[in-house]
């Protein structure tokens, strides 16, 4: 099983009358959904609106999905459209031009593009969210270093950590669970809200 | 080493967490999914854990995507989801669903055989309530439901050869609509 196999049982539910499971995609993806839309869409407000009318616009489409291109990249496309029918709508062109694949704008990570039209605010909390990423970093035992890069920034799998780290696959799943947790902590004082605002 | 946050929420247990973390990597067995995809339905603390986990991700692969963090939009979407009518694609249903839809649909066919037109192959001498042995044979042979009748007659009359012989014209020339007008001048030839 794969990160791409987790998504697809999301949507496999929702496509059963499961509201829930789609939840949690927009949960996941979100972010990434609303990074894309920034590259293009000056106005904050317009950014989660687009946003939120992309994702219904996928919710409503999901039944025809059958998985033959990851979720996200089905969803980057609906997310493309709709920015594009925003402009239509206001006569105007996109700031910028989009890519065919979600990976024409993601590879660009050093934000260079992004600044065309991030905001001060924005830049500013890119920023902090680095540094608090890199004290996460720091702090953590090598262990638990070593296994939470080779997971998030390399993509191998546990038995491929297991493998490299020379430990059994239950403590790559341990050290990998206590590494997202040490991240997770250093981000909630910079990002966190109440968890009863999101659900 | 303790997720949740809030005070006044149950605590989360480790392993719940680290089963939570796996899931995420599609570490799990497929038998596991499914746990933790109902526990995520109704514990608002192992979702809010969700949400950390992929934000903690998100962060260490790119600082931007997770800038672009919007707690609020999330609810948006939630609340404009609950407007939204379910939504099923084709097929989606379960096996068992799908199984019993299935069957349903071969006994009514089957049914509506025996009622309609295997009256009328024999005949009008013969009562409608003596049909019952055939329409079982049919019953469960629906896709060849002639051959199977005539099979369950071997003392086939002229009138059943009559029929056969208007059918595989039929066949030949691809007239289904009018088949049941000649199942009925077959079995009726006196009318």
């Amino acid at each position: 099983m794969s990160e791409r196999d987790v998504d697809w049982e999301l949507v496999r539910r929702v496509q059963r009358g499961d509201k829930h499971a789609y939840e949690l995609l927009v949960s996941k993806y979100q972010r990434r959904i609303t990074r894309l839309l920034s590259r293009v869409i000056r106005d904050p407000s317009d950014i989660e609106d687009v946003a939120q009318e992309a994702f219904i616009k996928a919710y409503r489409a999901l039944p025809s999905f059958r998985g033959e291109s990851a979720f996200y990249t089905w969803l980057y496309r609906i997310a493309i459209n709709t920015a594009k029918n925003h402009f239509a709508a206001q006569g105007r062109r996109a700031a910028t031009r989009f890519g065919a694949e979600p990976e024409d704008v993601e590879s660009s990570e050093d934000g260079a593009a992004l600044r065309d039209v991030a905001t001060p605010d924005a830049l500013l909390l890119s920023k902090q969210v680095g540094e608090a990423v890199n004290r996460a970093i720091e702090r953590l035992p090598e262990d638990l270093r070593t296994a939470i890069v080779l997971r998030e920034l390399e993509g191998m799998s546990y038995d491929e950590i297991a493998t490299a780290m020379n430990c059994p696959v239950g403590t790559v799943r341990s050290r990998i669970f206590r590494a997202r947790e040490a991240v997770a902590a250093e981000l909630r004082p910079l990002l966190g809200t109440r968890e009863d605002q999101r659900w | 080493m303790s997720a949740t946050q809030g005070a006044g929420k149950p605590v989360q247990a480790d392993a719940d967490l680290e089963l939570l973390s796996a899931w995420l990597d599609g570490e799990l067995e497929p038998g596991q999914y499914g746990v933790i995809l109902d526990r995520l339905k109704i514990d608002p603390a192992l979702r809010a854990q969700f949400e950390w986990f992929n934000l903690a991700g998100d962060a260490l692969r790119s600082h931007e995507v997770a800038a672009c963090h919007r707690p609020a939009l999330v609810g948006q979407v939630c609340r404009a989801l609950q407007a939204e009518p379910v939504r099923i694609a084709p097929g989606a249903g379960s096996k068992l669903k799908r199984h019993l839809a299935t069957g349903v649909a071969v006994a009514a066919a089957a049914g509506v055989l025996a009622v309609v037109a295997l009256p009328q192959l024999r005949g009008s001498n013969e009562a409608p309530g003596n049909a019952a042995a055939p329409q079982v044979v049919s019953a469960s042979s629906a896709v060849a439901p002639v051959r199977v009748a005539a099979k369950a007659r071997p003392d086939a009359t002229p009138k059943l050869d009559e029929y056969f012989r208007a059918h595989r014209e039929l066949a030949a020339a691809g007239v289904m609509p009018s088949a049941a007008a000649y199942i009925r001048m077959s079995a009726e030839p006196d009318r």
